[in-house]
Order: C-alpha cells, then structure tokens, then sequence
C-alpha cells in the first residue's frame, strides 16, 4: 500500500524508535533501582543510629541538667556540701559527659551529611530521569553529568575510581533526559569492561569523564581502563541487538541508542579509540545549537 | 562478655553503629571493621560469638568474608546487615549467613537479634554442645521460601494471592504443603487443591509455619536408610505431636507456634543423623539393646541431646525464643520454672502421651519418654486434665490411621 519511505512507514519507524527508547530509560531505571535503594538505605541507616543515640544522650543529659539546677538551689542557698558535690560528679560519670562532648557533635554533623547525601540523589534521580519534553531545550551538560553519575554511583564504585575533568561549557540545546541516558550507558559499559579485566581480583580500575568546549560543539569523553573492544567485533559494537554481555547483563541496545540519541537526534557524532587489554575511550560530540541534521538524510 | 564483629565499609555506618550501641558496652565485646580484609585481620587476633556485616563492599565482599568465617569459625553466628532490598537476590548469593537483617534496621530489632544470637550460645553454650555442633561443621541458612515469605508479610501491601504465588515457585516443597494440609491433621473436611485456597483456609501465618517446617524436614534428608533411621516414623509422630500440642493450646496461644514446636520438636534427631551417622547409629543401637529412650543415649555418646541440638538449630535461625525453648527442654520441662501452660508444657505434654498412646494401640515401639511429671503439671493447676488429654490422644492416632 505505502512505499518504503512513505510518510506513514516513517512516522511508524519514529514511534518504534521512541517506545524502544522508552522501554530501554525504564530497563536501566529497574537495573539502578537497587544500586539506589542501597546508597539510600545505609545513610538512613546511620542518620536513624545516630538519631538514636542523640535522644538516649539528651535524656542522660537531662537527668545531669536536673543535679546542676539542684546545685545551683542549694548554692543560692549557702548550702552545699560534700555528699552533693560527689552525687554531682556521679551523675557526670553517668552520663559519660566526655564521650558525649566529644560524639554528640560528630553525630550531628555525620546525621547531617546523611541526610544531604539522600537529599542529592534524589535530586539526582529526579535530573536524570527529566521528564520528557517534546522540545530541546538549553542543559548545563557537567551538571548533567554529575547526576548520571551520581545515580549511577553504586553501579561504579564497586570497581573503579571515577574522575571528573569538567570544562566551562555552554549550554547546550538538547533533550537532556535522553542525553543522560546515553552517558549512562557509557557509563555502565565502562564498569563492565573494568568487571571484565579485574575479575575477583580485587584489583580497581579507573573511569574519567571529560567535557571541552570546542567552538560550537562541546566534546564529552568517558575513558575506562577495561578490557578494550576487540578489532573484530569494532564494527558492529552499534548494531542493535548486538551484545557481548551475558542474559541479564546487557540487552544490546546501548550502544544502538547512544547513535540513535547522539548522531540521529542531535546531529552529533559518536566514536571510539580502545586498544585491547588497556582500556577505551567514547568521545560525544555535539551542536550547541542543537540543530540535527535533516532527519530525511540521516535515515 | 559476647565478642561483637560489625563489618561494613561505610565508616559513618560504623561509628553511627558503634554509638548506637554504646549503652551495650558493659555486655558486648564490640569491635568494628572497615571491611573483609580488616574483618579478617581481627578475627585472626580474637575470635568472636557473632559477625554483623554488610553484603556489598569493595575488596573482599560480604560473601567471601562469611565464607572464609564459616569455614574457619563454623560456631559464630553470621548476621547480614545488607542495604539490598531483593531479598532473592541476596538469598541466591548468601547461602553463608544464618540471619539477614536489612538496612534500613530498626536499632532495638538489630539489638534483640544480636542480643537473641548471644543468649542462644549461653543457653546453649555448654561444651558439650559446642564440640557436637562443632564437629558438624556447618550449618544451613534459614530455609529460603520461609524466609522470602516472612519478609513478604511483613509488608502490610502483600497480598494472599502474592503469598500463594512465592509458595508456589518451589513445586516440590507446595506439593508437601498441600499434602499436609489435606491430612486430618487440619481436618479441613474438604480437598484443598491449590496454595491460594490452603492460604485462605489457614491463614497466613499457618501458611508461614507450614512451609517452615516442610522446608526444613527437606533440608536434613538423611540418606538412605542411615543406621535403620525410620523417617516415616518420626514425621507421623511430628504431625501427631503437633497436632495435640496446638489443641491443647487452642485458645491460649497462636496456634503457628505450637504447630512449628510440636512439628520440629525431634529435628534435633535429624541433624544427627544427617551429620553425625556414626554418632546417631550407636545411639540408636544403644537404645534398642537397653530399652532406654534416644534423648538418655545420646547424653551418654555425646553429652547433649537432640533437644538442645534441634534449639539450636531454631535458635541460629532467629525463632522466637519460647520455640526455642520449647524444643530445649521438651524432654525436661521442670528445669525451665515457669506459671502458665504454654507451648513447651504443651509440646511436653504431647510428645509423651503420643508415645504413651501410640504403645498402647499397638502401633510399634515409639521411644519411651517416661511417665508424664505429675508434680510439674500440678504446679501448673493442669493435672487433673490429663486423662481428658489422653483420650484426646488416643483419639488423634485412629484418626489419623482411618485417614491415611
């Protein structure tokens, strides 16, 4: 009925591609779902020990607080004496006065950091998951891409050290809920490749993010000291379905939707150098003005 | 004083732990390690009772650390305190830990466990025992779909068919569960064909218990016919034990405890044979030559007895602590003072005129456990119910006969 390239065959092939995308976004939210239930679950674990703590230590406190306002009585008084001098003392030994000098304080300051830690995930999660607006619209890319990482945290730390090298940038136009979604994937394509060259060695790698500007593209480079990419399989890493990873690992679909994202969506581009045994570096290059190409002759 | 490991590589979850638990100190041994490595490390320099670790940690991970503690400390009891919330997840990757507590952690619930795993080894912590479970090495984990299902009912969201569906994934264990709740044990009075329609019949936490105990007959299947072991005989004993414990109970106590106490109150003697068959073989032979009842054999051979094997066993599994004890002292109950008829006196009660009944109907020398202790069920105000019970009794084994 339609030819090929008939309107209806593209719009169908367009709407594919935004379900398969979708469906990709929710995969990795799943996959990162537990990695972020645990960077939350141990600060609320310690935010409540301390909490805890804080309440038993006010309650010692008050008992001590309750003796020293007697002091204070009996001294306006012209009354005190040695047996309540020593009960005094006593209830200081009690209340383990100089341990709680010393701990209350970090308690407080470590509760707050707990609950600052929670706090910048959450805004984390809510950044990288960046409800999908039809239209581009101007991103600061570094901040986008300390929230990847900072959802993407407990996918990494386990086996590598991560750097950041970030570069003034101009805001770049784009879709920026997609674009993280890229960076993730390279990301996470970066610790397996580590997981693939350390084993159970317990040894750890290295992943560094770098952004430049270069006129009117910014350049994003995510390097890994993994396994490097073969040179038989170079040419077919952005085939759709295309996996080296087992079931349950990786689906194929990464690399396919970062040149769906990157080059397709954003007339950007995307490469790779990797030497085998050493490690590989993506770069992601693209427009400030977010202008794609035509979608007619990118297709 | 219990020595205290804690493990974890976050060091604000250790000092939040190690103030936590600072009113503790005069209990607890405590010490706190940054991860595996360090873990390791002090253990070397000082064993202790109890390990408390995280799952996931960079360098030497949860599992390898318990691994290498069960290994080469098989009696300290291994807690997890892990951040991972799929507890199936963990459960595939942790068949090392004896108890799984899940971040975040109530402090009163991480403390009654901790504290319920140090009261367990002094309760139990006779050297005798100690040698016997010693010499068996490890240990299982708590039974996976008990486990999967308690933590499922703690959820106020789970519902009856989501508890049917994580009962159903283990077929062979269902099909047991189905087996028993069709027996007269339940006397259902009508066929029970799926574990949705037995959990809406039961309830959930009969359900609970059911697939506890299944779970963990399943998981000391003795080989073969080890030293003329009749497991047959011991199973339909269980059931009937546990079926007269929860009738006396009923009214008194939730009838899950009583069921899981009566059930498994012999397990003791299934972790012997199972693990220590030279053991359990001259003990059985011993008490077939002299007439003389297995739990005085075995003090005999091993210096404990399957009562306070079997607590153990419950015990390192976090049971609550009248179950435990239930099985601790089902064969002596006098030596626990208490005031009121509960499970043990139960259990007790059951046990001995099941045996009593099961003899005088013929049906096979069942192990002696001597005449029931007059003067304990006196001082309970029960004593005068006793021929009642055991007409009960009589009764419960020719049901169950006509039944099978």
């Amino acid at each position: 009925m339609y030819g090929a390239d008939s309107p209806h065959d593209l719009a169908q092939r367009q709407q594919a591609e935004v379900e398969l995308r979708q469906a990709q976004k929710l995969e990795a939210v799943g996959r990162l779902a537990a990695g972020i239930a645990h960077e939350i679950n141990t600060p609320i674990q310690f935010v409540g020990d301390n909490t805890h703590f804080v309440q038993d230590a006010f309650d010692d406190l008050l008992v001590l607080l309750r003796r020293y306002q007697e002091l204070r009585d009996r001294a306006a008084a012209g009354t005190v004496d040695a047996a309540l001098l020593d009960a005094v003392r006593q209830a200081e030994q009690a209340a383990d006065l100089e341990y709680l000098e010393e701990e209350i304080p970090k308690a407080l300051a470590q509760s707050l950091e707990g609950v600052g830690r929670v706090a910048s995930i959450v805004r984390a999660l809510k950044e990288f998951a960046h409800p999908d607006s039809k239209e581009k619209a101007p991103a600061d890319l570094n901040q986008a891409l300390q929230s990847t990482l900072t959802v993407a945290r407990n996918e990494l730390k386990y086996v590598a050290d991560v750097e950041t090298d970030f570069g003034d940038l101009p805001a770049v136009t784009c879709q920026v809920g997609d674009v993280n979604q890229v960076f993730l994937n390279l990301l996470v394509n970066a610790a397996h490749a580590i997981a693939d060259r350390v084993g159970d060695s317990g040894e750890r790698g290295r992943i560094w993010v770098r952004t430049t500007a270069e006129g009117d593209w910014v350049m994003i480079a995510i390097g890994d000291t993994g396994c490097g990419i073969p040179d038989d399989i170079r040419s077919k890493v952005y085939d759709p379905f295309f996996t080296t990873k087992e079931v349950g690992r990786g689906t194929g679909q990464g690399l396919a939707l970062a040149r769906a994202v990157i080059v397709e969506q954003h007339g950007g581009a995307l490469s790779f150098d990797s030497k085998v045994g050493e490690g590989t570096v993506f770069y992601v290059r693209l427009p400030v003005t977010g202008a794609p190409k035509a979608r007619e002759s990118a297709a | 004083m219990k020595r205290i490991l804690f493990v974890d590589d976050e060091p604000q979850m250790l000092s939040g732990l190690q103030r936590l638990l600072r009113p503790q100190r005069h209990e607890w041994d405590m010490t706190f390690a940054a991860g595996g490595e360090q873990a390791l490390v002090a253990l070397a320099e000082t064993p202790c009772d109890v390990i408390v670790t995280d799952m996931r940690m960079p360098g030497m991970d949860g599992v390898t650390l318990l691994e290498q503690v069960k290994t080469q400390w098989p009696q300290m009891v291994r807690i997890v305190l892990s951040g991972y919330t799929e507890l199936e997840a963990t459960l595939r990757t942790v068949p090392v830990a004896h108890q799984f507590l899940t971040k975040p952690c109530d402090p009163d619930r991480l403390k009654e466990v901790v504290e319920r795993a140090c009261a367990l080894q002094s309760l139990l912590g006779g050297d005798a025992l100690r040698a016997t479970i010693a010499q068996m090495g490890d240990l299982p984990s708590q039974p996976g779909v008990y486990l999967a299902l308690a933590e499922a009912l703690a959820d106020p969201a789970t519902s009856m068919a989501d508890v049917a569906r994580l009962v159903e994934q283990d077929i062979a264990m269902s099909a047991k569960c189905l087996q028993l709740v069709n027996s007269a044990f339940f006397g259902l009075g009508r066929r029970v064909t799926s574990v949705q329609q037995a959990v809406s019949y039961l309830g959930t936490d009969m359900l609970k218990a059911l697939v506890f105990t299944v779970e963990v007959f399943h998981a000391f299947q003795p080989a073969g016919a080890a030293g003329g072991f009749d497991l047959e005989a011991l199973q339909r004993h269980s059931l009937l034990v546990a079926r007269l414990a929860t009738k006396l109970l009923a009214g008194r106590q939730p009838a899950d405890d009583a069921f899981v106490a009566g059930m498994l109150h012999d397990v003791g003697k299934l972790v012997l044979v199972t693990r220590l068959p030279e053991q359990a073989a001259a003990i059985a032979a011993g008490a077939a030559q002299t007439g003389r009842p297995w739990h005085v054999m075995e003090e005999e051979v091993l210096g404990v007895t399957h009562a306070e094997i079997g607590a153990y066993l419950l015990g390192l599994w976090g049971l609550p602590q009248q179950t435990v004890e239930a099985l601790a002292y089902h064969h002596t109950p006098a030596r626990l003072p208490r005031n009121e008829f509960d499970v043990l006196a139960a259990v007790y009660v059951a046990d001995v005129l099941i045996d009593e009944q099961t003899v005088a109907q013929g049906l096979g020398a069942a192990e002696l456990s001597g005449p029931l202790d007059e003067e304990f069920l006196g001082a309970l105000g029960v004593a005068e119910q006793v021929p009642a019970w055991r007409a009960l009794a009589a009764e419960l084994i020719q049901a169950t006969l006509e039944g099978s």
